[in-house]
């Protein structure tokens, strides 16, 4: 029924974003952009593409940061002008969209009040997509514990904080576990919404999407804790469990991983990740991260080939990051002339 | 449907005493009734499916549009197929109505009851057939209007599926006239 | 020019002897500078062939550590530098300066001290030396106690890991080129002062006193002939008194025995004795005013 009924509300913004998708970057870009001698050529090819408006008033000596300070203001405003024209359902899940970018900006938050910041500095700092209403009111707040009382109030993320983190966690806990336990809470939250609240197409799509963010953070979390004092049961915890992700079987073996070999192991039982620690492996210049991001990106085009539901709309905005990422990276290859490494991108199209 | 009548009472229906009572309860309705039913199902239906169908497709169209705009003059071609089904419709229901006559005991009269009925299935083909060729243009104008955006080449494979879908509302229509031509309430129409 | 280069001094022989000692001191202080300016140098030169070495490593090791940099940022995303920037309250890893005698030259030398904080204990401070920084196992140990331990859980962990790592070996590279760089100056500096003094003393100095000692000495001769001849003057003048004294003394003999013998031809005798003294006067005063031998001192 989606396929009828989607179109009365969303099919304006799909097609819209579907061709925003059109102007992403492909590969002989990537190949074009890796041969530059210097960012103005960079400039000069993007120059050619949708870019060219956002990147017309940047002075001449274009600078990394400029670059990717453009690149982040086109996402926003992309954001910003598809979620000003969504009705009711889609503008939720848009904003789950940001949800990650505004976890981010709290744990900076927190990290600036537990080391008493000008919260002002800090603000300026956050990530224009996890900007919420009232936000500004936070620069006074001055206590660990008056926070936690302004997020509970004003911020959408209330449920996951008062779900996860208590006034006393805010400041004996690590930042870094409270934005996994908040990454976690999310997941859950955003894979509820998307397959028992919307449901139908969105929720086949978004399923197989989110389930496999949280299983790269389930294995991101263990490789990365494995050299630290995690106990095993904090790492758990720490564990973002979805139906349809990893077996209990490997997610349990995962918990119990000590090195990278138990890791190794308890991966051979699934079969996606196997191929992808394989190939990571494998091949000497791209990391598990970059197979990840390949993974992510193959992922993402397989639900442009599904009209009728909302994951274009996260497919869309992961892909303008990575392509954000990508020409951040071309730009600090070539900046720092390593041009040999510019042409290790992942690409998106 | 709704859980609230019990399955058995459904499956009660459609035994012989009770289908004969519905045999009562149909012919007691006048075959005018069937046939001005049967021309709004044909107009309404198609209508409804053009509709929706244009809607399906204009609301893509619209939006893949702002970022390749050649594609509009083109993807109108799904706007006019969804509309054809329309066209479809108006057409049945106008033949559907030159069938209509008056006569005084024409109530009671056995041909303008067949014609009723027959008017009346006709209505319902070409409006049902209608609806969902329009609804199918729609999707496929959609996803066509998306693919031409994204690929030019794509629009002249993709034509060819919303031509095959509009063929489908073609299809209704000439059982619709078959039915109705057969049909005379009346003395209405040629045959009568 | 040889007026300039001689020390005011007043030419006598405990001055020369003075003179000589300092002589001698600059001579003895001549040597010793040379000696210390050469090890300088033979330092120096090593320290230079260090630095060159040690700049292009440094060079290299940064160039790798802002490479991982820009991979982590590939990963993780820009926001990690803010939230680096916000996370640290201390500094971790801090200098520590040691000094290190060459030749009397006290060259800093810095190491890097990671300091590390620990919930229960307050500070606890480990030595790591160069050697040790270079140990990626070990600095991670020490990333473990800190608060930013658990960067990157999420995702970009190893990218992270490595990126530290990176930076860190590329810290340590630093401070030692910090170190050598300073020492370099240092050196630099004294070498300088070292051959200005060497300079000093060779070009100087030295030639300076030794023209004083030849000033002194050359003095002192004249002074000793001066000596000699005002002697010899004196013995003649005592040699020429004591013979008018004799020969008056042998007059006043003769006319005591001429008064005596001749009283009453007194008033004339007197009168020729009184004009020959006088004559014996004038002669005296002429040979004084054209006496070749003497000196108009």
């Amino acid at each position: 029924m989606d396929m009828l009924t989607f179109n009365a509300d969303n099919g304006y913004l799909e097609a819209v974003v579907r061709g925003l998708k059109a102007s992403l970057l492909r590969r002989n870009d990537y190949t074009n952009l890796a041969q530059c001698e210097n960012l103005e050529d960079v400039r000069t090819i993007l120059n050619s593409t949708d870019y060219a408006p956002w990147l017309q008033n940047e002075p001449a000596p274009l600078q990394t940061q400029a670059l990717f300070d453009c690149l982040t203001e086109r996402l926003v405003h992309d954001y910003r002008s598809v979620r000003s024209q969504a009705y009711a359902p889609l503008s939720t899940f848009l904003d789950y969209i940001t949800y990650p970018y505004m976890i981010d900006n709290l744990v900076l938050l927190l990290m600036g009040v537990l080391r008493n910041r000008d919260l002002g500095e800090v603000l300026d700092k956050c990530h224009p997509l996890g900007l919420f209403e009232g936000m500004a009111t936070l620069a006074v707040v001055t206590s660990p514990e008056e926070l936690y009382r302004e997020i509970l109030v004003d911020t959408p993320l209330a449920p996951y904080f008062a779900e996860c983190v208590s006034v006393h966690d805010l400041t004996e806990m690590n930042v870094e576990i409270i934005r996994n336990l908040l990454y976690k809470a999310y997941l859950a939250d955003f894979y509820h919404l998307c397959v028992k609240r919307i449901g139908g197409t969105t929720g086949a799509v978004m399923a197989s999407l989110i389930s496999f963010e949280a299983d790269r953070r389930v294995i991101n979390i263990t490789l990365n804790s494995l050299d630290t004092a995690l106990r095993k049961d904090e790492r758990v915890a720490l564990f973002p469990r979805l139906p349809g992700g990893l077996d209990d079987e490997v997610v349990y073996r995962l918990g119990r991983a000590d090195d990278l070999q138990a890791v190794a192991l308890a991966m051979d039982l699934s079969g996606t990740y196997r191929a992808l620690f394989q190939q990571a492996a494998e091949r000497e210049d791209h990391s598990l991260e970059d197979q990840f991001l390949e993974h992510e990106m193959k992922l993402l085009r397989e639900a442009f080939d599904v009209q009728f539901h909302y994951g274009v709309f996260y497919a869309y905005f992961r892909m303008r990051e990575q392509e954000i990422r990508n020409l951040t990276w071309i730009g600090e290859c070539i900046t720092q002339k390593q041009y040999a490494h510019a042409s290790r991108v992942v690409p998106i199209l | 449907m709704d859980g609230v009548v019990p399955v058995h009472c459904l499956w009660r229906w459609f035994l012989p005493d009770c289908l004969e009572l519905f045999g009562d309860l149909f012919g007691q309705i006048s075959p005018y009734w069937f046939a001005y039913v049967g021309v709004a199902f044909a107009i309404g239906l198609s209508v409804l499916g053009a509709a929706w169908g244009i809607f399906v497709t204009g609301s893509s169209l619209v939006g893949a549009s702002i970022h390749a705009p050649r594609i509009t003059s083109k993807n109108l071609v799904s706007v006019i197929f969804c509309e054809a089904v329309a066209i479809y419709g108006i057409i049945v229901a106008i033949v559907m109505a030159t069938r209509i006559g008056y006569s005084a005991h024409a109530e009671t009269d056995t041909v303008t009851k067949y014609g009723g009925y027959a008017l009346f299935a006709a209505g319902l083909v070409v409006g049902l057939s209608n609806l969902f060729c329009g609804l199918s243009i729609g999707v496929t104008g959609s996803s066509c209007a998306l693919a031409d955006a994204q690929d030019a080449t794509l629009f002249v494979k993709l034509l060819i599926v919303e031509i095959f879908a509009s063929a489908l509302g073609l299809f209704g229509v000439i059982a619709g006239i078959i039915i109705s031509s057969k049909a005379s309430l009346g003395g209405g129409g040629s045959n009568g | 020019m040889s007026q300039r280069h001689v020390l005011p001094v007043v030419p006598s022989r405990m001055t020369l002897t003075q003179i000589k000692a300092r002589l001698q001191g600059a001579r003895r202080g001549h040597a010793l500078l040379k000696k210390k300016s050469d090890a300088l140098t033979v330092r120096f030169r090593a320290l230079l062939r260090e630095i060159v070495d040690r700049k292009f490593r440094a060079a290299d090791l940064l160039r790798n550590a802002s490479f991982r940099f820009a991979a982590v940022k590939y990963v993780v995303g820009e926001e990690l530098k803010h939230v680096v920037l916000e996370g640290v309250d201390h500094a971790e890893t801090r200098l520590r300066v040691r000094f290190e005698n060459v030749a009397g030259v006290p060259l800093p030398s810095y190491r890097c001290v990671t300091v590390a904080t620990d919930a229960s204990t307050a500070f606890e401070s480990r030595e790591n030396g160069a050697a040790e920084a270079l140990n990626p196992s070990r600095s991670r140990v020490v990333g473990a106690t800190s608060i930013v331990q658990y960067r990157g859980l999420g995702r970009g962990g190893q990218q992270i890991i490595s990126c530290r790592d990176a930076y860190q070996e590329a810290l340590s590279a630093l401070v030692e080129l910090a170190s050598l760089q300073t020492c370099f100056m240092v050196l630099d500096e004294a070498i300088k002062i070292t051959n200005r003094r060497v300079n000093a003393l060779e070009n100087v100095l030295i030639p300076r006193l030794e023209n004083t000692i030849a000033y002194i000495v050359s003095e002192l001769d004249e002074q000793e002939r001066e000596e000699f001849f005002r002697l010899k003057l004196v013995q003649n003048r005592k040699k020429r008194e004591l013979a008018r004294s004799q020969a008056t003394e042998l007059r006043a003999r003769e006319r005591r025995a001429a008064q005596a013998l001749n009283a009453f031809d007194l008033n004339s005798f007197h009168e020729a004795l009184g004009a020959e003294t006088a004559a014996a006067e004038s002669l005296l005063e002429q040979t004084t005013g054209h006496d070749p031998d003497l000196l108009n001192i």
